[in-house]
């Protein structure tokens, strides 16, 4: 194995793997980050080719700027390596070769043309981990179809089910990338799944994930509801799917909201205490009102009046007090400025950032005791390691170096 | 139509082996960790599910096999808890406590979703638990995490996703914010806890050493809601809700068609160029300033009536072959079934029928990732109530049948 690290050794978990990142988009550069997270070194190759919307898209001005791209790529060295031209496609070859994991989110085709395709890419390193994160998987009749995440969303009935009952609009959906983020964690689990295999049998392999997929095994209850039982999904807004009370309600302030979610028989007795209405339990369980929408109306309605004359955080508080799972509707404001528990925990982690000063994003939602993950470097600038990857992991002197530049195999 | 490996393997469960074949795992969740020990049992780890004796409370989650409730009809319990052996035990009590902790001297990864004070309570805390294997990667998945000003707050995804960020931008404005489907938190926490469970044990690997892996659902909610917390330390903007039909600036709207409606989502430049040579080149829509996504999206005003004229003239189905064949991203808006019946999720096996003693013959979904060196991994349907007690008790364990029925009858098993 390669021995050249491009920053100084730690003892993190996966400080002796290197993971070369041929992706754009979400999924692809989160797998990356979350083995990066653990100690892998990130090899990130872009190209004016090839540019990255999460990055600002075509407009170069905006590559340096973009606080969308702060998230997912921490810890990443970017080296801009053209594939369109012979010297470059060499490039990334010779990266393959130093590499234990590949991960690509290419259309179907490419790299089988530029001969990147995991049967070549073994030839060159034969214990390679190399993962292919698709929208619908690389097999089958779709393999091809283009597809960003929120056409997964649309395409697996999320965007369909993210709804009001007896909503007249097609979705009330947030605009979020789902499943983006789910996939993304599920490719790093599947790589790390792959270099524990080849520990302990010095094989490697080729992973397909379907983003579909992943996305859609969440739903399968509700999927499976409907193949077994014959009943169309509806979407149920904030129902419980249990025999619970649970809503989100208004409270003092313009648009401002609280969460409650009653489970328990003890959680109904206590919550009728809470808001001064004992009567409201006396001989009517929990499961009773579940079961009659009038009843539920006619307390929600008093659940609305007493939640209207507090702020949501003080519903928060007094529900909790009585072991009530209730909590405020917080927007990104609330999260990073009001919320005790994510300070408490360093769940933002605020860095110098490219061209825009401390930027915070959210650390990976796991803490390790021993080994806890770590954002070393911020940001990488657009080509900011292209030297470095260039010269000190493959090679290069200074007149090869300009001689790639000038014949734009870097660039 | 399944992949034909997968077909071959199904009828011989266990010939092929996944990447963690041989790793060991006890898996002691609820429905708020569950689908960290179905990840692992997809990468092929043998996970034992232990569960109190009169079942795990997931057994109880609806939708149940023809609306009967009952704990082996839950498809809910039945999905995330696929390619598990299941246990029954009372660790509570101090004879399953010490059985609990042979289980965990022989385990490389334990998931649970209780929280160190109540497993503490029951005798097998953080400490004892290391004691009893001290490699061992302990994931410990909880609402708020173990430590810090909430973390005996009461919870589930729907409070968690609350708190997170994306449920205030979720649902028309002037209604109450709704939350996502397919209790998203708990998705994104056990698949940073199966993530984090790997790690723990590729480290135990180099160090001996195992550890905590602390994983916190209010976290995930957050992480999963996209890139505001960025945005907003960088600019200042925070995400609103939005009506569907008056998106201020994005160009991925959905759009009717004759029997639907459908996604077009236009980022690259060469995507909007191909949607060009579909619309048949507008004069409206030529300016150059349009290959760029922003300003599209700064004028979806002028852009989106012509996207909507066209997708008038087809049909859902119809729109997306077409869009497809010209590269550009659109999908239909589909009920969950929709996409699980389609052409693309039966070409690749998404879905297998397995049987079960109680509930009969029903469809389970396949593993999730597709790994080279085992091509056709198949999983086991989800356990009965203590469907392997004697082959773990006994079998594993080496107690007496005479013993394993004593344990029995004092409600321990």
């Amino acid at each position: 194995m390669e021995t050249t690290r491009l920053l100084p050794p730690r003892r993190l978990p996966l400080q002796d793997s290197r993971v070369l990142s041929l992706t754009l988009g979400a999924a692809g550069p989160m797998t990356a980050n979350a083995l990066g997270y653990f100690g892998a070194e990130v090899v990130h190759v872009e190209s004016r080719m090839r540019p990255d919307g999460h990055r600002g898209g075509n407009d170069p001005n905006a590559w340096d700027k973009t606080p969308f791209f702060v998230k997912i790529h921490r810890n990443f060295q970017s080296a801009t390596i053209n594939f369109n031209t012979k010297s470059g496609l060499d490039l990334v070859k010779q990266l393959v070769q130093v590499s234990d994991v590949v991960i690509e989110n290419f259309s179907l085709g490419v790299l089988p043309r530029l001969g990147l395709d995991y049967p070549n890419i073994r030839k060159i390193r034969p214990d390679i981990v190399m993962a292919g994160l698709r929208g619908y998987g690389s097999t089958g009749p779709w393999a091809s179809y283009a597809s960003w995440g929120p056409n997964l969303g649309a395409m697996l009935g999320m965007s369909y089910l993210w709804n009001y009952p007896d909503a007249e609009t097609p979705t009330a959906e947030a605009r979020s990338q789902h499943p983006d983020f789910l996939s993304g964690v599920c490719g790093a689990f599947a790589v790390m799944a792959a270099l524990i295999h080849r520990r302990k049998t010095g094989e490697g392999q080729w992973i397909d994930l379907s983003q579909a997929e992943v996305g859609s095994m969440t739903l399968a209850p509700i999927f499976l509801d409907t193949l077994v039982n014959h009943r169309e999904s509806r979407p149920r807004g904030n129902r419980h799917w249990g025999s619970g009370l649970q809503g989100v309600y208004p409270c003092a302030g313009e648009d401002q909201w609280c969460a409650i979610s009653i489970e328990t028989e003890a959680q109904w007795n206590a919550f009728c205490e809470a808001l001064g209405r004992p009567d409201w339990a006396r001989g009517v369980t929990l499961t009773m009102v579940a079961s009659s929408p009038a009843r539920q109306a006619e307390i929600e309605r008093g659940v609305r009046r007493w939640t209207q004359s507090l702020t949501k955080y003080d519903v928060m508080a007094r529900l909790q007090s009585c072991k009530i799972p209730a909590a405020a509707v917080q927007d990104v404001e609330d999260e990073v400025k009001r919320d005790p528990q994510y300070r408490s925990r360093n769940f933002f982690v605020e860095m110098e950032e490219l061209e825009m000063g401390k930027v915070a994003a959210e650390r990976l939602p796991i803490l390790l005791s021993k080994t806890p993950g770590s954002f070393r470097t911020s940001t990488p600038f657009f080509g900011e390691h292209t030297r470095v990857v260039c010269q000190a992991l493959l090679g290069k002197d200074d007149g090869q170096f300009t001689e790639l530049q000038a014949e734009k195999a870097l660039y | 139509m399944k992949t034909p490996g997968r077909e071959a393997a199904s009828s011989r469960p266990g010939v092929v082996f996944g990447p963690l074949h041989g790793v060991r795992v006890l898996d002691l969740a609820g429905r708020a960790g569950d689908l960290c020990g179905r990840l692992l049992a997809d990468a092929g780890a043998d996970v034992i599910k232990v569960e109190p004796p009169d079942g795990n409370s997931a057994r109880q989650r609806p939708p149940f096999i023809a609306d009967t409730p009952d704990p082996e009809r839950s498809l809910t319990f039945l999905h995330y808890n696929a390619g598990k052996r299941g246990i029954t035990l009372d660790y509570s009590k101090p004879a399953g406590r010490e059985l609990l902790l042979r289980l965990v001297g022989r385990a490389d990864i334990l998931v649970e979703d209780a929280g160190e004070d109540s497993l503490a309570r029951c005798g097998i805390g953080h400490s004892a638990l290391m004691k009893a294997s001290p490699g061992l990667a302990h994931v410990s998945i909880t609402q708020f995490g173990l430590s810090g000003p909430y973390r005996n707050y009461a919870a589930n995804d729907f409070i968690c996703f609350a708190l997170g960020g994306l449920m205030a931008t979720s649902g028309e404005p002037g209604m109450p914010p709704i939350v996502a489907p397919g209790e998203l938190a708990y998705a994104v926490a056990s698949g940073y806890a199966a993530l984090g469970g790997l790690i723990a044990y590729y480290n135990c690997a180099l160090t001996g050493e195992g550890q905590l892996v602390d994983v916190s659902i209010h976290e995930a909610a957050a992480f999963t809601a996209g890139y505001a917390v960025p945005v907003y330390t960088a600019t200042g903007e925070k995400p609103f809700r939005q009506s569907w039909k008056k998106r201020l600036f994005d160009l991925y709207d959905v759009y009717p068609t004759k029997d639907g409606f459908i996604r077009i989502f236009i980022m690259p430049k060469k995507h909007w160029q191909s949607l060009l040579d579909w619309l048949g080149r507008p004069p409206e829509l030529m300016s150059e300033i349009f290959n760029d996504q922003k300003l599209r999206w700064q004028n979806s005003e002028i852009i989106d009536p012509f996207i909507e004229r066209l997708c008038r003239g087809y049909t859902k189905d119809g729109i997306f072959r077409e869009a497809q064949r010209r590269h550009i991203a659109a999908s239909p808006l589909n009920t969950p079934a929709e996409f699980v019946q389609s052409d693309q999720a039966r070409a690749r096996g998404f879905l297998t029928t397995v049987h079960h003693p109680v509930a009969g013959a029903y469809p389970q979904t396949n593993p999730v990732f597709r790994f080279s060196a085992s091509p056709g991994f198949v999983l086991r349907r989800a356990p009965t109530l203590g469907e392997h007690n004697t082959e773990v008790f006994c079998g594993e364990l080496r107690l007496s049948h005479t013993e394993l029925k004593a344990l029995q009858s004092g409600g321990i098993v």
